[in-house]
């Protein structure tokens, strides 16, 4: 294992693995709160150019965080498959980013082989991706699950309709759905973020979805995004949900600052087996972002990228219907502006992809960020190229809850329109049925809310 | 008369035989585009029940029932978005009006940051006080106060400037009629919530109280948030925080959420608590 | 969450019942947020069955009897009047026109319970029935404009709701009891309420002297109905004018709505509209005939009908659910006075008001003391709209005022009373409490909406005393 290389005449030695993840990654201010990140670009590089030399088993012999001490890690190196991980754990990081962009490597090839790689093998190789090479990568890929519809279907582009209020009004949230769905928006999910954290709150919100989702016949899936434990006490109560939405992190500790265990999902999945109201078989859905492990101290020393990885590793044993990247919400000391949200965000999706899960991606922004609507529109058109399974939709691109900004519920129909891209068939033609939607376009119907009020 | 002004004349005379009456053109009074005024005025005229737009629209603060141009936003909803996040930006990088501070006789220190970007990107900087500025407050400041109320910027300079020339003389003065005493009050330069724990520390306050600037929204770039805690020390849990959010014009009103907040640090002085220790 | 029982009493023209339900109330913010007590849950626990009004003769109820069913049903409710915190005694129609009945509705809100308020008239009433007919509620769901009649023995209470708002209310003398006949179909009693309609009738009809047949049943309704469809005419017809309730004022406001697009019927007569009762000597007075006559008339083929959650008990739902409302959660009180009940409401200029909020609080001085001598209140309660942004030195300004004008027209002992629309009642009395500087007792409340003429009744404080319970009414007996 060589941790040093020469560069402009310099020689840069690396303690660890782990430093020679951290150093690699393209600049991000989060890493350097931490105190992980290169000095300059070129130890950057110097980085880059030793992880890859590094070897497929390099990565996977020293997790970032240990066996013994993390689920996180043991989950994912025990959903190792030993025939695969056979065949590659020679190759170099750098070789296994020329295969994966190979011609001759299929869907079907990168599938298979994604079940010999560990996290920190798909972020090191990440980290040698440029931009392009992240979006044609995760091209290739296209990763279906089925809750009431199926989600990720090559040519489809979907969006989660986020109707957020300030203080949960359940009418004030109904209008926000209405205005979402004049808009051809809501076919991967209508969920909310509520405000209130209580069960007889979201017990309310979830009754009012399941009325407006069955009084109009609208083939999509519901949820709102409590915690865990509340969720499954509204739906013990008898609450209809299709999904159970839980923030997960990359190591045991930040999950336990999240306030779950591996155990609480386990329990959660087996109760919406029996009292959801999805068909199935995927009924979680997850959201990370870079930097949630560092907020809460739960980071154990390494960099953000390979800590967000880890996050997507622990998310595919629980087969989750849609896995959300969060991009920018968390703020300039995670992710400072745009060149960083951006990037982020098409790491994010490639390793998600990679690990075999349905992305989506929150394109977001905080106001103090330097980052504005012009470069989450950017970062949507390159992520749509990529075969992004979503994105997010609130009433003109403002959310007045989070108080941060996302995707507008103008910006899909005109994605979709650029990329020659659909929303899920069934939801589709109900759109069409409704008079929203026709041959692809929004119709001079499409942005009236009040079609829906007679329901 | 002289010849040119009869031109003149003639020639308005005629543009209006031929053309109609044109008064010269008066400037019509301008509209603030980030105010509610003109956010009422972007509003779908087509649609199938027009009274059910008006009621939803008055249902929720996001921005409903604004129509588009071909799949895109309106050109006065964007201009509208791009106002309201010009003024959040603005709230976050620009400095607190001297001018308030002086007229509240708040004298100023600074966290560690140096400045605006430091602020921004090392939040462990903007919780900690340099050792001269520790002296300095222990020097101005009434020591062992009950209740030590302070001013910060946080993430809206904004807040500082139209909330805190209210909120702060209701919360001293509803004190002080109680019969509690405040401490010196004084204002933190790029500070964070945490901040408070130090002060609390150095200047021996038995409940601490810093008015803060939140992060701004699209909505409101200027909320503010109380955050209160009963003998803050350096490193205690996150939890042990009382805070009272949403203080601004369209939230609650600074004056009653300074009396709300006397009312609530007296019953923090009473249980000898706060945060999730405490049950109002 | 906290919770309290409220009784509903209607003792209307032809029925008397009763409901005990129960309000839930909760903090509604999230704990960083300042607190907002909302009534979070309605649930009816127990409906009387409903009683024909016990009269003594045309001009006196039989209090006795009514007091014996009321003690009767809170036996059968498994409740006792000191359980029940709220509601409202609410007498409509006819029998609001008997001699003895100020005296019984006020006997009746003290023997139902502390809080129980005793309240008439028609506009009110209108709201109430409206409300406890589900079509408030209908109005809200479905983002339409929602017009509920509630034709009852008396007269028939007219309210529309958009999209969950009051819009209009009015009354009028239109009830299926304005005529009486007995087997033989003679003629027993008239309404005097009848007089100005019979007019158009083209018969005389008069007690004793006349047999009413079906074709004249269907003659008189369906002129009741017609003067009813006018009600919605833009001008309002003559035959709708004609029957307007003497102290009912909102009947103009209905042309003045958006389109009407569904219409309900409850009280007595709606009850017999939606069962399609066919015999119209059934009751032996106008109810059945009047509701075949609506079945023909425009009011059913022009709108969409819908069928009301509640029809003969509107009312008395109504008044048992939908009386009481909660003042917003950061108010001052000095002490607990309460209940305070029938405090009137001096509702002050806007001039005056702003003059106050300037430091020149003469206006202000002025208009309470011309109430205090128009109305020989000895207490009032003091109404202003506030401002949704106060300044510091403004709120102080205002406070000093307020306290003065206190000071000069209140008796010593007297507590000041203050109510804000806009949400700034902690800190106007907090700063009145330093302005008096005296232990006179304050309680300022804000977040209610209140009308020149109001009355307001203030309950025992809810949510550990963050909040009040409160009940705006207008009182017919003075």
């Amino acid at each position: 294992m060589r941790l040093k290389t020469m560069l402009g005449g310099k020689v840069y030695a690396f303690r660890s693995v782990k430093e020679v993840l951290a150093k690699a990654n393209e600049k991000k201010s989060g890493d350097e709160l931490a105190g992980l990140a290169a000095k300059n670009d070129s130890e950057r590089i110097a980085a880059k150019e030793v992880l890859s030399e590094l070897l497929v088993s390099d990565l996977r012999n020293h997790p970032v965080v240990d066996y013994d001490k993390d689920d996180v890690t043991r989950m994912d190196q025990d959903s190792v498959e030993p025939a695969v991980y056979h065949k590659i754990k020679n190759w170099s990081i750098g070789e296994l980013r020329e295969w994966l962009l190979d011609y001759n490597a299929s869907e079907a090839d990168i599938k298979y082989l994604s079940k010999g790689l560990t996290a920190e093998v798909i972020a090191g190789v990440t980290k040698l991706m440029s931009n392009l090479d992240l979006i044609y990568g995760a091209s290739k890929i296209r990763i279906e699950t089925t809750c009431n519809t199926t989600l990720g279907k090559r040519g489809t582009f979907s969006t989660r309709l986020q109707p957020n209020h300030t203080v949960d009004d359940v009418d004030g949230i109904t209008a926000s759905v209405y205005e979402g769905l004049s808009y051809g928006v809501g076919d991967a999910l209508i969920g909310l973020n509520p405000v209130n954290d209580t069960v007889s709150s979201v017990r309310e919100v979830l009754k009012r979805f399941d009325e407006i989702k069955n009084q109009l016949e609208i083939p999509t899936q519901q949820c709102v995004l409590a915690h865990i434990t509340t969720q499954m006490e509204a739906v013990k109560e008898g609450a209809p949900t299709d999904l159970f939405f839980q923030s997960i992190a990359g190591s045991q500790k930040g999950n336990e600052a999240f306030g779950f265990t591996t155990e609480t999902i386990e329990e959660a999945a087996d109760l919406l087996e029996r009292k959801g109201t999805a068909k199935g078989p995927n009924r979680m859905y997850f959201e990370t972002g870079q930097g949630s492990e560092l907020s809460s101290m739960a980071h154990h020393g390494a960099d953000q990228v390979t800590m967000e990885a880890r996050c997507y590793g622990y998310a595919k044993k629980f087969k989750p219907f849609i896995v959300n990247t969060v991009v920018g919400f968390i703020g300039p000391e995670y992710l400072y502006d745009s060149t960083q949200v951006i990037r982020a965000g098409l790491e994010d999706h490639f390793m998600g992809k990679l690990t075999g899960l349905p992305m989506g991606c929150d394109c977001c922004y905080t106001n103090h960020m330097a980052a504005g609507q012009n470069d989450i529109e950017n970062l949507t058109m390159l992520l749509a190229a990529a075969g992004c399974n979503y994105i997010i939709g609130v009433p003109a691109s403002d959310d007045v809850m989070l108080n941060y900004q996302t995707n507008a519920f103008h910006d899909a129909a005109a994605v979709r329109e650029i990329l020659g891209l659909r929303p899920i068939g069934e939801f589709e033609a109900w759109l069409e049925k409704r008079g929203v939607l026709e041959r692809g376009k929004l119709t001079g119907r499409a942005g009236d809310l009040t079609i829906f009020t007679g329901r | 008369m002289k010849e040119r002004e009869l031109i003149d004349i003639i020639a308005r005379k005629v543009m209006a035989a031929l053309y109609g009456e044109q008064e010269p053109r008066k400037d019509a009074p301008l509209t603030d585009i980030s105010s509610a005024a003109y956010k009422a005025n972007i509003k779908l005229d087509q649609v199938e029940n027009p009274l059910a737009l008006d009621a939803m629209r008055t249902k929720t603060p996001a921005r409903i029932g604004i129509g588009k141009a071909g799949p895109r936003l309106g050109t006065k909803t964007l201009l509208a978005l791009r106002a309201d996040h010009a003024s959040a930006k603005d709230a976050v990088l620009k400095s607190v009006d001297e001018n308030i501070l002086k007229e509240l006789e708040l004298f100023s220190v600074q966290s560690l940051c140096g400045d605006i970007d430091e602020h921004l990107t090392r939040p462990d900087l903007g919780r900690r006080l340099s050792e001269e500025t520790k002296l300095r407050l222990q020097e101005h400041c009434v020591y062992g106060p009950r209740v030590q109320i302070y001013v910060s910027d946080g993430l809206s300079s904004l807040a500082v400037d139209e909330n805190i020339s209210d909120l702060l003389p209701v919360m001293i003065d509803g004190l002080e009629a109680k019969g509690i005493k405040t401490g010196t009050p004084f204002f933190v330069k790029y500070g964070r919530v945490p901040t408070m724990d130090v002060i609390s520390e150095i200047l021996n306050a038995e409940v601490t109280c810093v008015l803060l600037g939140e992060r701004p929204g699209l909505a409101a770039a200027g909320s503010m948030s109380a955050y209160i805690a009963y003998r803050a020390a350096v490193g205690m849990p996150e939890s042990r925080r009382t805070v009272i959010s949403n203080i601004h014009t369209k939230g609650i009103q600074p004056v009653e959420a300074g009396a709300y907040a006397v009312d609530v640090i007296i019953k923090i002085l009473e249980a000898k608590a706060s945060g999730v220790d405490f049950k109002l | 969450m906290d919770s309290i029982l409220s009784v509903g009493i209607d003792i209307g023209t032809t029925t008397l019942s009763m409901v005990i339900s129960r309000l839930s109330f909760s903090n509604t913010a999230v704990s960083y947020m300042v607190p907002q007590v909302d009534i979070t849950e309605k649930e009816i626990l127990y409906k009387s069955r409903i009683y024909d009004t016990p009269s003594l003769d045309d001009t006196h109820l039989n209090g006795d009897e009514i007091k014996g069913i009321i003690e009767r049903e809170y036996r059968g409710a498994g409740v006792t009047p000191d359980m029940v915190d709220s509601g409202a005694v609410i007498i409509t129609g006819e029998s609001l026109l008997k001699e003895n009945a100020d005296t019984l509705v006020n006997q009746l809100s003290s023997l139902a319970g502390e809080f129980v308020v005793a309240t008439a008239g028609p506009d009110l009433e209108s709201m109430i029935a409206g409300k406890g007919s589900g079509a408030e509620a209908y109005s809200k769901t479905h983002s339409r404009t929602v017009v509920n009649l509630d034709i009852g023995g008396g007269t028939t209470n007219i309210a529309a709701f958009s999209c969950g708002e009051l819009m209009a209310q009015a009354c009028l003398d239109i009830g299926g009891r304005l005529l009486q006949y007995d087997e033989k179909g003679i003629i027993t009693y008239v309404s005097p309420r009848l007089n100005d309609l019979a007019q158009e009738f083209g018969f005389q009809i008069a007690v004793g002297e006349m047999t009413v047949t079906p074709q004249r049943l269907k003659k008189m309704t369906d002129i009741m109905a017609r003067a009813l469809e006018q009600v919605f005419w833009e001008p309002v017809g003559p035959l709708a004018e004609l029957v307007r309730t003497a102290s009912s004022k909102g009947l103009g406001d209905f042309k003045v709505l958006p389109r009407i697009q569904a219409l309900s019927f409850s009280g007595g007569v709606g009850d017999c509209y939606y069962r399609k009762e066919e015999n119209p000597y059934k009751y032996g007075d106008l109810g059945v005939s009047l509701a075949q006559s609506l079945r023909h008339s425009s009011l059913t083929s022009d709108y969409q009908l819908i069928e009301p959650v509640e029809t003969i008990r509107a009312t008395v739902v109504g008044a048992g659910v939908y009386a009481t409302a909660v003042s917003g959660s950061t108010i001052a009180y000095s002490q607990e006075l309460f209940p305070i009940k029938n405090i009137p409401v001096l509702l002050i200029s806007q001039a005056a008001e702003q003059d106050a909020f300037s430091g020149n609080h003469e206006k202000l001085l002025e208009e309470a003391a011309w109430f205090q001598i128009q109305t020989g209140a000895e207490t009032l309660i003091l109404c202003m709209k506030g401002k949704e942004r106060v300044s510091y030195e403004e709120l102080r300004l205002l406070a000093e005022g307020i306290a003065c004008g206190g000071e000069s027209l209140l008796k010593e002992g007297e507590p000041l009373l203050i109510l804000t629309e806009h949400d700034m009642a902690k800190s106007l009395g907090q700063a009145i409490g330093q302005a008096l500087g005296n232990g006179r007792d304050i309680v300022c409340i804000d977040n209610i909406k209140v009308s020149q003429g109001d009355y307001i009744d203030i309950g025992k404080p809810i949510m550990k005393g963050i909040a009040l319970p409160v009940v705006v009414k207008t009182l017919i007996f003075q």
